[in-house]
């Protein structure tokens, strides 16, 4: 064999393992994305259907008592000097009173609409949702020293391989021995 | 526990000048691309000149096709380094902000430990 075959077919041994680094390094990156988009979702999800329930009895005991102290029955009560009640006197806002006195229907309605967008599953409590989030974190971090591992072995080869702009600066500046061989 | 080696930074450090370092000479070369396609243009309006007044068009037309493509050939370097540029620059932007943060890590890191 020739001094010309032998390098270059180094070359293509070097060429076929930067290339194989890459794809390993890109399927830890797709994974990385796709738990941290998960992540971000798991983030917004909405508090258990009891929860949502219970805020929507608190508020709609808030309108309700709020409209009662505006008008009382005792406004229509008097014997002597009766005028009807001039909202503007009282110093009333109409939309607040209808509100306040309309609470059980608007409680009904929202009641519903709130059992149909649980109607899939419900949202986790405040206990399982900081657990989920601290468990995909920790497979998040997982991944990226496994991410950074592959980067530094790169390196070592001769293969130039940038870093993510986003990486974990945990993994990035984690000792060689703390990353997964 | 996962341990951590601030010396790191150096290495991150050395990346992000690499890239700024090979950002500016890719710059540098662009500008040397501009200054031969402005150079090359202005010899092909010269060349257009001489071939409009002169008695013997056919012997300057050769050099004025091989200006020609010149140019098109320093267009095209133009173009190609134009994308280079920007991959460089994003390349060294994204060094850059990995750089910051794990120099802030580090920061919060040693407040933490102090």
């Amino acid at each position: 064999m020739t001094i010309v075959a032998k390098l270059s077919g180094m070359l293509k041994a070097t060429r076929s393992a930067a290339a194989e680094v890459r794809e390993g390094l890109e399927s830890v990156r797709v994974q990385i994305i796709a738990l941290k988009d998960k992540r971000q979702h798991l983030e917004f999800a909405p508090v258990p259907k009891a929860e949502a329930l219970k805020r929507l009895d608190d508020f709609t005991a808030f309108i309700s008592e709020r409209a009662a102290r505006l008008i009382t029955p005792e406004a229509f009560m008097h014997r002597e000097g009766y005028r009807m009640p001039a909202l503007e006197s009282y110093n009333l806002d109409a939309g607040d009173l209808a509100l306040g006195l309309a609470a059980p229907v608007v409680r009904d309605l929202l009641a519903a609409k709130i059992e149909a967008k649980y109607a899939a599953t419900d949202g986790p409590t405040a206990d399982e949702h900081r657990r989920m989030l601290e468990k995909l974190d920790a497979e998040i971090l997982d991944l990226e020293l496994v991410e950074e591992s592959l980067v530094r072995a790169a390196e070592a080869a001769g293969i130039e391989i940038l870093r993510r702009g986003d990486a974990d600066p945990r993994a990035v500046l984690a000792s060689t021995d703390s990353l997964p061989s | 526990m996962l341990k951590f080696d601030p010396s790191r930074l150096a290495h991150l450090d050395q990346i992000k000048s690499r890239l700024i370092g090979a950002a500016g000479r890719l710059n540098d070369d662009h500008n040397v691309l501009i200054r031969q396609r402005t150079e090359t243009k202005a010899t092909i309006v010269r060349l257009e000149e001489n071939m409009r007044l002169s008695r013997e068009p056919d012997a300057i037309k050769p050099r004025l096709v091989e200006a020609k493509a010149y140019l098109a050939h320093v267009e095209a370097r133009l173009i190609a380094i134009k994308a280079t540029i920007e991959q460089v620059q994003e390349s060294a932007s994204a060094a850059g902000g990995l750089h910051r943060s794990c120099e802030e890590f580090i920061e919060r890191k040693g407040r933490i430990v102090a």
